[in-house]
């Protein structure tokens, strides 16, 4: 300890009281640590007043943290026990003070005083060199109170003296497996991690003097066997090497270069370069990409999910809104001018649907009173879609229109779009396939709608070509393989119609969104479906429950029935269990935001 | 009948519309005489084909025809993959159709836990189980035959079969037969449609009197006109049917016909009706196909039927063989040409052996013996025996009787 290797300004201490700060750290701007000794010959320990020009000066969370220094016992000829370091780490007001080097120091015992002195220094080091002569209760306190809360100022100050990571005290190694950003959000980072004597305070990006949040703070560790392997004489078998982990980071540029910053309990910093790869700016690409490494059978994942990864998923998903969509509305026909009811009708992937469904639509003079609007979001069919569209109105004559956006929407955001054009006092979100087993069925809607006592939302029975169910109401299951999650289920679903009672016209909390009434101004009331459920299976469950809790009723009429030819899986979709994944992360969404009233609905036995 | 056991779910492990096994069609047939005789019967039969939407349920048919689209995860305790589609799916298809009597043909291909789940749901409802196979007993696709030899199993026991699968322990075994049992003892009768299968489960633990044979039920009113002959013509013209598989001992009927007589072969004919040779491991492939080009002229390779052909190619032969190495059941083949007053020559073990009695509805060989096939053969055709063994044999029960049969078991449990 250079700075301290003899003893200075003795002669301001008398008999009771001495001190001498060898350093005053400013941490950060209004964050002041005293370095240095004091010593006091009676029971109580002594209180530091700050002044500034004459004035006191209020200090906060004060902690001081006490520890030995032998070259002051040795001086005064102490017992070795005495402890007379001591570091002191207190913000303070700092409004009217510009400089805090303008700042005195004065130690008191109840009434008497002793002025004490200060070096003024930004010598960081000096303070890890003190560190150096604290036993661990001391170097807690340190941490607690300086390294963790000024972390990042202490880095900024140390960075310039990194290490490499083998030179930081105990073991510390680190690999990564893959790093790449999430947009602007910052980056995703997964690897491992051996840490062999939790040396380490946290882990930073750096980029251009910037830095990242502590990734220790936004990870989750998970058993790697081959490290437990390679490192088995520095970690135990039960270690948690595995990481998979988000750096936050404002505003992080995947073009710049990037660095690891670890900073040790010491206070030592190590750097290490990191290739930071980008998943382009597609956010379903990036949202599957954070979800690879993501395992829904490890216990705790809701906490991920609740946690710095929903943030994450959170994050790219609502930043898709700010990617630039054009939209172009073409009308093919003339449309009535006071339509019955308009309907939405998104399409993605296949269009041929317009096609077997304008076929449909052409034997029912209601269809002719209502506005269809067509909405497209899927980017590759831009071309041909219009020009298809051409030919089914050349073919059926049914008017309608199209609206067309050059970027995937998902579910919600295509209906809402869909929403904004319709002219029509009643609403019906349709799917491309959902066709008409009779006509008159929208007719018999609309009327069950209107005789439906403050109804919100109106669904109909939906059954698959083999005339099985493929909707009659939905209803709310925990399943106790995901605990307290609240999955949506299709009570009946690919069983024939004969074996679900018909309830005709009735009262229920929820149906699908594949073919949803409701009045416009409710719609908007409600603002629509939700678009923070990623390609979710979700809003529309979120738009009823909605509708119930404000005061709405919602009903399924089962005497209306359409067939659903609901496919598979969508194209989107290869990979099953990454859906799945995501299945999950809406499905806690739509919990945290609906337990109670889901409770309250299953204790009625769906009666609303 | 009474006004009891109205409602029935039959269960199998496929629709005969999309896999035409023995099983299947017997599980099939009976439904459809349930429903002839007034039940409300419920068809559940497993697809391993997506279903629309995903859903775990589609129809076929018409609404008392479900398919059931799930598949086994653990073939070894003959677990379904999918714990939901058991607690959930297939729990709620039990609540809504609410059966009287549940009654099971097969678990392959879902799982065995199926049983549990109508126990658990239905705590009234009667389980009566057709037992077709020996899959609980044997872990080698139940055949009772050893693994790595075609050597003849008469029981199971657990070190003995951790032989054929050294992979798996006997306390695996041991536990295995224990879990399968603990699902058996949950059904209240049993049904097998051989004797022989009978005597299997009894030797592995299910109590006799739990257990009635009834045969499988044939169609009524079938011509069995022998086939008419050219003059100075013999009874020389033989059948098979079936997979073509060495369990099925398509190699040893070939290698009989080989070593015929060059005199003895002018005057027989033997036509092979089955398929999948191209699914068999190459060397039997080889093997069958070598044998076919020696026997061009003597043997004709048909490939697959349908089940409304089998009048007509019965009529157009005199013998059907049935050249199985493994112990069978209750081959529906043989019902098949005995309700065509066909004779049967078959291998002398298991099912076979009790359903054909020898030299009087037909012939035994030793089983995977072509030689003494070959000279089972020669008998038929130069022994002018077929007329008297042809009118010994007495009709199967058919369809109606077969389900009367099942009623009065679903009386007495």
């Amino acid at each position: 300890m250079s700075s301290s290797a003899e003893i200075r300004n003795v002669e301001a201490s008398n008999e009771v009281l001495g001190a001498f700060y060898d350093h005053v750290i400013t941490i950060k701007d209004n964050v002041v640590c005293l370095l240095g000794w004091e010593r006091y010959t009676g029971n109580e320990r002594p209180n530091l007043v700050v002044t500034h020009g004459g004035n006191d000066v209020s200090i906060n969370k004060l902690e001081t943290i006490f520890y030995k220094r032998p070259d002051v016992n040795k001086h005064f000829e102490d017992d070795l026990d005495q402890q007379w370091g001591v570091a002191r780490v207190f913000t303070v007001e700092t409004d009217e003070i510009e400089n805090l080097a303008d700042l005195s120091y004065k130690l008191e015992l109840e009434e008497t005083g002793v002025s004490v002195d200060a070096n003024f220094s930004q010598d960081i080091n000096a303070l890890l060199n003190a560190t150096s002569m604290m036993n661990d209760a001391e170097l807690g306190l340190v941490k607690k109170f300086l390294l963790e809360p000024y972390s990042q100022e202490i880095i900024a100050k140390q960075v310039n003296a990194a290490v490499g990571i083998e030179q930081l005290p105990g073991f510390v190694r680190i690999h990564t497996d893959t790093a790449f950003s999430i947009n602007e959000y910052g980056v995703f980072f997964q690897g491992w991690l051996v840490d062999a004597d939790s040396n380490l305070l946290g882990i930073y990006l750096q980029q251009q003097n910037k830095l990242s949040k502590n990734l220790l703070d936004n990870k989750t560790s998970f058993p790697r066997l081959d490290v437990n392997e390679a490192f088995n004489t520095k970690i135990s078998s039960r270690y948690k090497a595995g990481l998979y982990g988000v750096f936050e980071f404002d505003e992080y540029d995947v073009s710049k270069p990037t660095q690891l910053v670890f900073l040790s309990s010491g206070g030592n910093v190590a750097i290490k370069p990191l290739e930071v790869s980008s998943k382009g700016d597609d956010p379903v690409r990036v949202i599957q990409s954070l979800l690879a490494p993501f395992d829904i059978k490890r216990p705790g994942y809701e906490d991920e999910f609740n946690g710095y990864l929903g943030k994450a998923i959170e994050s790219v998903w609502k930043g898709k809104k700010f990617l630039k969509d054009t939209e172009e509305v073409t009308f093919f026909g003339e449309i009535t001018k006071s339509p019955i009811c308009s309907l939405i009708i998104p399409i993605y992937g296949r269009y041929d649907f317009v096609m077997y469904q304008m076929a449909q639509f052409s034997k029912d003079d209601d269809l002719k009173n209502a506005e269809i609007i067509y909405v497209l979001d899927d980017p590759r069919l831009l071309n041909e879609f219009n020009h298809y569209c051409a030919g089914v109105y050349s073919l059926f004559n049914v008017p309608f229109k199209t609206v067309v956006y050059d970027m995937n929407l998902g579910f919600a955001g295509a209906n809402n779009r869909g929403v904004t054009h319709a002219t029509s006092e009643m609403l019906l979100l349709l799917n491309s396939d959902v066709m008409p087993k009779e006509t008159g069925w929208l007719n018999k809607m609309l009327a069950s709608y209107k005789s439906a006592p403050d109804a919100g939302v109106l669904g109909a029975r939906l059954v698959f070509e083999d005339e099985t169910i493929q909707h009659d109401g939905l209803s709310y299951q925990q399943v106790m393989q995901y605990g307290n999650l609240w999955l949506i289920e299709h009570p009946g679903k690919g069983l024939p119609v004969s074996m679900k009672e018909n309830k005709g016209l009735h009262s229920i909390a929820s149906i699908t969104g594949a073919c949803m009434m409701m009045e416009t101004l409710i719609y908007n009331e409600l603002e629509g479906l939700d678009e923070s459920y990623i390609l979710g299976d979700f809003e529309d469950s979120d738009l009823c429950l909605k509708a119930l809790e404000s005061g709405y009723k919602n009903y399924l009429d089962s005497d209306i029935s359409l067939y659903h030819l609901e496919r598979q899986s969508q194209n989107l979709f290869e990979d099953r269990s990454w859906k799945f994944k995501l299945t999950i992360y809406n499905g806690i969404q739509h919990t945290r935001r609906w337990d109670q009233l889901i409770k309250k609905i299953n204790a009625s036995e769906g009666d609303v | 009948m009474s006004g009891l056991n109205q409602k029935i779910l039959i269960i199998s492990h496929g629709h005969p519309d999309h896999s035409k096994g023995g099983a299947e069609v017997a599980a099939y047939n009976l439904f459809k005489e349930y429903q002839a005789q007034g039940k409300d019967a419920l068809f559940l039969a497993r697809s391993g084909e997506s279903s629309h939407g995903g859903s775990v349920f589609s129809s076929r048919n018409n609404e008392t025809e479900v398919l059931f689209h799930t598949s086994i995860g653990d073939w070894f305790n003959l677990r379904c993959a999918e714990s939901r589609h058991m607690a959930e799916h297939f729990s709620g298809l039990l609540t809504r159709f609410n059966p009287e009597v549940v009654h099971f043909h097969h678990y392959a291909h879902m799982g065995l836990e199926m049983i549990r789940i109508v126990k658990n749901t239905l705590p009234e409802a009667k389980i009566i189980f057709t037992l077709h196979e020996y899959m609980a007993i044997c872990f080698n696709n139940g055949q009772m035959v050893k693994k790595d030899s075609t050597k003849l199993c008469y029981e199971s026991n657990p070190v003995d079969c951790s032989q054929c699968f050294p992979e798996k322990s006997s306390a695996d075994f041991f536990m295995r037969k224990q879990y399968i049992q603990s699902m058996f003892e949950l059904v209240d009768h049993f049904i097998s449609p051989s004797h022989f299968l009978i005597d299997r489960y009894k030797a592995w633990g299910i109590a006799e009197e739990k257990m009635t044979m009834i045969e499988n039920g044939q169609p009524k009113a079938i011509n069995s006109d022998p086939r008419p002959l050219a003059s100075g013509e013999k009874r020389g013209r033989f059948a098979f049917f079936g997979q073509i598989n060495p369990f099925k001992g398509i190699d040893v009927i070939l290698e009989a016909f080989a070593s015929l007589s060059e005199d003895l072969r002018e005057q027989v004919h033997l036509d092979i009706h089955g398929a999948n040779l191209h699914l068999q491991e190459e060397s039997f492939q080889e093997k069958v196909n070598g044998l076919l080009e020696e026997l061009s002229g003597v043997v004709t390779m048909h490939g697959s039927y349908e089940p409304h052909e089998m009048p007509r190619l019965l009529a157009e032969c005199d013998w059907m063989i049935i050249p199985s190495i493994w112990w069978e059941n209750s081959p529906m083949v043989i019902q098949e040409a005995y309700n065509h007053g066909r004779p049967v020559i078959s291998a002398d073990i298991g099912g076979m052996a009790e359903k054909i009695i020898d030299g009087k509805t037909g012939y035994h060989f030793r089983r995977g013996s072509h030689q003494s096939l070959a000279s089972v053969i020669e008998k038929a055709v130069t022994t002018d025996q077929w007329s008297r063994i042809h009118n010994n044999i007495v009709k199967p029960i058919n369809i109606e009787e077969c389900a009367h049969e099942h009623f009065k078991v679903l009386e007495n449990v």
